[in-house]
C-alpha cells in the first residue's frame, strides 16, 4: 500500500509567496512503484525532506484539528506570518489563496502605513502644541520681568529671599513649572530691590539740594519785602500827608494794601502802598463835591462856626444873674441847703 | 435899689459864711462847747446861793458870754436868710413893674 505522505508546508514569512496548505492538494503518493527515474530521485529527496518534518507537522495539524475543527467553508490562510481563518468564498472571490494572501498582505501593510502616518501626525501636533506653550510661557516671563522692572519692589530681607529660594527648589522637584517661574521672578525682583542704585541716590541728592536752594531764596525774598515795607511805612506820613492825618483814610489805606497784596502777590511793598494810597484818594475824590455850586451848598449846610467868619448865629445875650440866684448858687457851692 | 440889693447881698453872704463855719469841724466844736458851758452855768446858777451876788454875777457873765456867741452866730444866719428873702421880693417887684 502506498504510503501517502502529506507534503509538508514550507512557510515563507513576510512574502507574498503562495503556500500550498490544502492537504488534498499536497498529497503525494510516494508508494507508487516505478516512477520515472529522474522524477523518482527528486521525489525521493523531497520525500526524505518531507519525512524529516512530517512528525512535527503531524503534531501541529493534529493539535489544530483537535482544538478547532475548521468548518468545511473556512480555510486557514497565512498572511504576513499570521494565520487567518477566512471563508472559502472570500478566497475564491479573491481568485485563490495566493491572490487572497497577496491582497490581504497588501491591505494589512497599507493599514500599518496609515496607522504609522496617523501616529506621526499626532506626534507632530503634540510637538507643535508643546512649542506654542513654551512660546507663551516665554512671553509671559518676559512681560512679568518688565512689570517688576517698572514697579520697584520694596527691599526683601535675607530670610525672605531664602524662603523664596527654598520654595523654588520645591516647585522644581514637584515639577510645577508655572509656580517655579513665578518664584524665580520674585527672587529676581527681590534681588533688584535690595540692590543699591547709584542713579536713584544721585537723583534724591539733587532733589534735596534744589529744595534747600528754593527755601533759601524764599527766605531772602521775605526779608527783602519786610525791609521795603518798613521803609514805605516810615515815609508814608510825609509822602501822603493828607491821608496819614485822617484816621479813617489811614484805615482805608490799610484795607486796600491787604486787598492789593492778594491781587498782586508778586509786587513790592512800596508799590502796594502807593497803589493803596492812590485808590483811597480816588475814592475820596469821587464822593467829595467838585462843582462850585456843590461847594456853596455844602458850605451853606455847615452848622459849625468857623473862626473869622462874618456870619454868626444870633443868640440872645446871657441873662444876668439875680441876687437871689447868686445867693442860691453860693449856698449850693458851700454845701448848704438852698 | 441897687444899694439895697448890695446890702442884702452882703448880709446874705455873711449868713452863708456863718452857717458854713458852723458846719466846719472847728465851728461844730465851738458850738458844742458853748452849749455845754451854757448848761453847766445854768445848773450852777440854780445851785448857787442867791445871796452870793458875786457868784451869781460871775455865773451869769459866763452864761451871757456863751449865749452871746451862740446868739450872734444864729443872728448872722437868720439875717442872711432874711436878706435872701428880701432879694427875691425885690426881684419880684421889679419883674412885675417891667
Amino acid at each position: 500500500m502506498g504510503k501517502k505522505v502529506e507534503a509538508p508546508e514550507v512557510e515563507v514569512s513576510d512574502t507574498t509567496k503562495a503556500e500550498m496548505i490544502d492537504p488534498n492538494a499536497t498529497m503525494v503518493d510516494l508508494d507508487v512503484e516505478n516512477p520515472s527515474e529522474p522524477e523518482q530521485q527528486v521525489d525521493d529527496v523531497r520525500a526524505a525532506i518531507y519525512a524529516k518534518h512530517a512528525e512535527k507537522r503531524q503534531e501541529e495539524i493534529t493539535g489544530q484539528a483537535a482544538t478547532d475543527e475548521l468548518p468545511e467553508d473556512e480555510i486557514t490562510v497565512k498572511v504576513n506570518g499570521k494565520e487567518l481563518k477566512v471563508p472559502r468564498e472570500k478566497v475564491d472571490a479573491a481568485g485563490g489563496v495566493v491572490a487572497y494572501q497577496k491582497n490581504a498582505a497588501a491591505s494589512e501593510l497599507l493599514n500599518q502605513a496609515s496607522a504609522e502616518a496617523r501616529r506621526v501626525k499626532e506626534e507632530a501636533e503634540a510637538l507643535e502644541r508643546r512649542r506654542r506653550e513654551l512660546d507663551e510661557r516665554e512671553q509671559r516671563f518676559t512681560q512679568a520681568q518688565l512689570v517688576t522692572a517698572q514697579k520697584p519692589a520694596p527691599p526683601v530681607s535675607d530670610d525672605a529671599q531664602k524662603a523664596l529660594a527654598r520654595q523654588y527648589h520645591d516647585a522644581m522637584l514637584d515639577g510645577d513649572i508655572d509656580k517655579a517661574d513665578e518664584l524665580l521672578l520674585q527672587i529676581s525682583a527681590a534681588q533688584k530691590a535690595t540692590a543699591v542704585n547709584p542713579d536713584e541716590i544721585a537723583s534724591i541728592a539733587v532733589k534735596r539740594a534744589r529744595e534747600e536752594l528754593t527755601a533759601e531764596e524764599r527766605r531772602k525774598q521775605a526779608e527783602k519785602f519786610e525791609a521795603e515795607r518798613l521803609e514805605a511805612v516810615a515815609e508814608f506820613p510825609t509822602k501822603y500827608k493828607d491821608l496819614s492825618s485822617n484816621d479813617i483814610a489811614r484805615d482805608l489805606v490799610d484795607d486796600q494794601t491787604k486787598r492789593i497784596y492778594r491781587e498782586h502777590p508778586d509786587w513790592g511793598a512800596k508799590a502796594i502802598i502807593d497803589e493803596a494810597a492812590k485808590r483811597v484818594r480816588e475814592l475820596i475824590k469821587s464822593v467829595a463835591p467838585t462843582t462850585a455850586s456843590e461847594k456853596v451848598d455844602a458850605k451853606r449846610n455847615l452848622t459849625q462856626i468857623r473862626a473869622g467868619s462874618a456870619r454868626s448865629v444870633n443868640r440872645p445875650p446871657p441873662k444876668p444873674q439875680t441876687g437871689s440866684e447868686y445867693v442860691s448858687s453860693l449856698r449850693h457851692q458851700r454845701g448848704l441847703p438852698t | 435899689m441897687s444899694n439895697d440889693v448890695d446890702h442884702f447881698l452882703n448880709i446874705a453872704r455873711l449868713g452863708i459864711d456863718a452857717e458854713a463855719f458852723l458846719q466846719t469841724p472847728i465851728g461844730k466844736h465851738l458850738k458844742e462847747k458853748a452849749q455845754t458851758e451854757l448848761d453847766v452855768a445854768i445848773n450852777e446858777l440854780v445851785d448857787a446861793d442867791p445871796d452870793d451876788v458875786k457868784a451869781n454875777r460871775e455865773i451869769r457873765n459866763r452864761i451871757h458870754v456863751v449865749g452871746m456867741f451862740l446868739k450872734w452866730m444864729d443872728e448872722a444866719i437868720t439875717a442872711g436868710n432874711e436878706a435872701h428873702r428880701q432879694l427875691r421880693d425885690i426881684e419880684d417887684r421889679s419883674r412885675f413893674s417891667e
